[in-house]
């Protein structure tokens, strides 16, 4: 009857939908656990001495462009990111005054806080 | 209040239009550097930064001090704002330093002076930010003897990496500038100074702020 | 004068009886200090030779976890029964209560720095009294130094929220030339070929640093310490 078959329906959707995030991280888990030697094989060799760029051969030089404009737009990134948080708990303080102003008129210095309204 | 955030956004808008004047400026005007060619056009921001990092550092430090001996809470505030401010300028030379390392030398971290000395102070300042946070009650004093330290620690940090690198065999990777870099360098160093004051008054006023909300919540509390 | 040098006797005094009762934090400190330097030794020994200059970094390393953790448990014991403060109310001078409390965590980490190095030097064969004095005057200054830091921060810390991590947070970045002195200046004379101006160098730098610090310690703690 139409009860049942819904609280079947019910226990059958559920099963999967909680071992979906379990299978999404055993998969992840595999996925890294494979790449990882092929990542570890990319890494540049680890430097015994410093060349200045001058006397690295053609070849070995990397392009600069990309690294400067990553720099470039991490200092971007950074400047307006602050300035962003900064507004967030500026408007998140104002609107807690208000809260505060709207409930009760501001209390004067020099009203006695424990004077009966 | 609405009007002090008006006041706040005018300015912040002339400083970005500042700093957006200034970038294509320098990248399309400076002359390549010599040995490291396009990369060192890096050291336009990564330099400033430090500068700023350091700035910040000392203004945290003093009203630290000041706020440990003469008790004012403003002074604290200040303080706070300073070493959010030493942490984030500390983060971008952190970013930029390495970029350039990579490119210039090869590899991402070569121990250099101004690097190591810039990772201990962002410890340090992280550090602080992670106290005020975590500390509960009077974590505004204890943070302020950190900074104190902080600050004090510098030079003595500064002399000691410096000795320790000469044992290892790299080199410094800031090169020194040539004249023509110099009013370019020293623009970009005035409009990171220029965006340090804004932030800085910006994160004191919130701080204000929110220390007066802190304020009429208690005395609320205490009519009730 | 005097009456800071009485104090800080009666505050030592105090200490080393409490502590001589159960002798927990000696034993467990130095416990933990040997483990380290267990650890660090599987850490830097690669085919039965250390890695060159291991012995030393090993010897600071252990010292300054050992210290850390002692010196959050000495101010945690000040906790019980508020005894904390009664010390802070006592009419003497509050510098006098921190150099007693400073002297109690330098006697303790003397102690415990006399087992590792026995221990580092059995496991590596390392000449660490080649020359004595220089070594000994590197480990007492370090000592001096990070205990100065770490007593003013736990006992900042004693009353705080996350005290157990946020000690270690606050201690190392401050204490960071202390280490690189005293690591630099043990591999100067423990090397084949020792370096005893390099060691003076650093020997120095870590006398600097103690002056610096434990000034301003003995200058922040009344205010630091008042409520």
């Amino acid at each position: 009857m139409p009860a049942m078959s819904l609280r079947n329906r019910d226990r059958g959707g559920g099963r999967p939908r909680r071992a979906l995030p379990a299978a999404l991280a055993l998969a992840l888990a595999a996925l890294l656990a494979g790449a990882t030697p092929a990542w570890a094989a990319a890494q540049p060799e680890p430097v015994n001495e410093f060349v200045p760029i001058d006397e690295l051969p053609e070849e070995d030089r990397l392009p600069a462009a990309p690294f400067l404009i990553t720099a470039y737009s991490i200092v971007w990134i950074l400047a307006f990111g602050y300035f962003w948080l900064l507004s967030r708990r500026q408007a998140d303080v104002e609107r807690d005054l208000a809260e505060l102003a709207r409930r009760r008129p501001v209390p004067d210095d020099d009203d006695d806080p424990l004077e009966a309204a | 209040m609405t009007r002090m955030t008006g006041r706040w956004s005018i300015v912040r808008l002339a400083v970005a239009a500042v700093m957006f004047a200034v970038a294509p400026l320098l990248i399309a005007q400076a002359p390549y550097e010599a040995t490291m060619g396009l990369v060192a056009k890096i050291v336009y921001f990564h330099v400033p930064v430090w500068f700023m990092m350091f700035l910040a550092i000392f203004v945290c430090g003093i009203s630290s001090g000041i706020y440990l001996f003469r008790e004012r809470p403003a002074a604290d505030r200040l303080a706070v704002s300073a070493a959010e401010l030493a942490v984030l300028f500390g983060a971008m030379g952190l970013t930029t330093g390495p970029l350039w390392a990579r490119v210039s030398w090869g590899a991402w971290w070569v121990w250099d002076v101004r690097l190591t000395l810039a990772l201990i102070l962002e410890m340090t300042f992280v550090a602080y930010l992670l106290l005020r946070k975590y500390g509960g009650p009077g974590s505004d004093k204890l943070s302020a003897g950190l900074a104190l330290f902080g600050m004090f620690n510098v030079p003595i940090v500064y002399v000691s990496v410096n000795v320790w690198r000469t044992l290892h065999p790299s080199t410094t990777v800031v090169p020194t500038l040539g004249a023509s870099m110099a009013g370019p360098f020293w623009w970009c160093v005035l409009a990171f100074l220029a965006l340090f004051l804004v932030m800085l008054e910006g994160r004191r006023r919130l701080a204000d702020q929110e220390a007066e909300l802190d304020r009429l919540r208690l005395a609320y509390d205490e009519e009730y | 004068m005097r009456e800071v040098l009485r104090v800080a006797w009666l505050v030592l005094r105090k200490d080393i009886r409490v502590e001589s009762r159960s002798r927990e934090v000696l034993y467990t400190t130095t416990f933990f200090a040997t483990s380290c330097v267990l650890v660090f030794s599987f850490a830097f020994v690669r085919s039965g030779r250390p890695v060159e200059g291991a012995e030393s970094g090993i010897v600071w390393v252990a010292l300054a976890y050992a210290g850390q953790l002692a010196l959050g448990r000495a101010f945690e014991r000040e906790l019980h029964h508020d005894a904390l403060r009664g010390l802070l109310l006592a009419p003497v001078e509050r510098g006098a209560i921190f150099a007693g409390k400073l002297l109690g965590i330098v006697l303790l980490m003397a102690l415990v720095e006399v087992v590792v190095v026995f221990f580092v030097a059995l496991f590596f064969s390392t000449p660490f009294f080649a020359h004595p004095f220089l070594f000994v005057g590197l480990l007492a200054a370090g000592t001096i130094g990070f205990a100065g830091v770490g007593a003013l921060f736990a006992a900042m810390l004693a009353r705080a929220q996350s005290r157990a991590v946020l000690l270690p947070v606050l201690l190392y970045p401050i204490t960071v030339p202390v280490l690189i002195a005293g690591v630099n200046g043990t591999l100067a004379l423990i090397q084949a070929d020792p370096n005893l101006d390099l060691a003076r160098f650093w020997l120095a730098l870590i006398l600097f640093f103690d002056a610096v610090f434990l000034t301003l310690a003995f200058w922040t703690f009344e205010p630091l310490m008042t409520e």
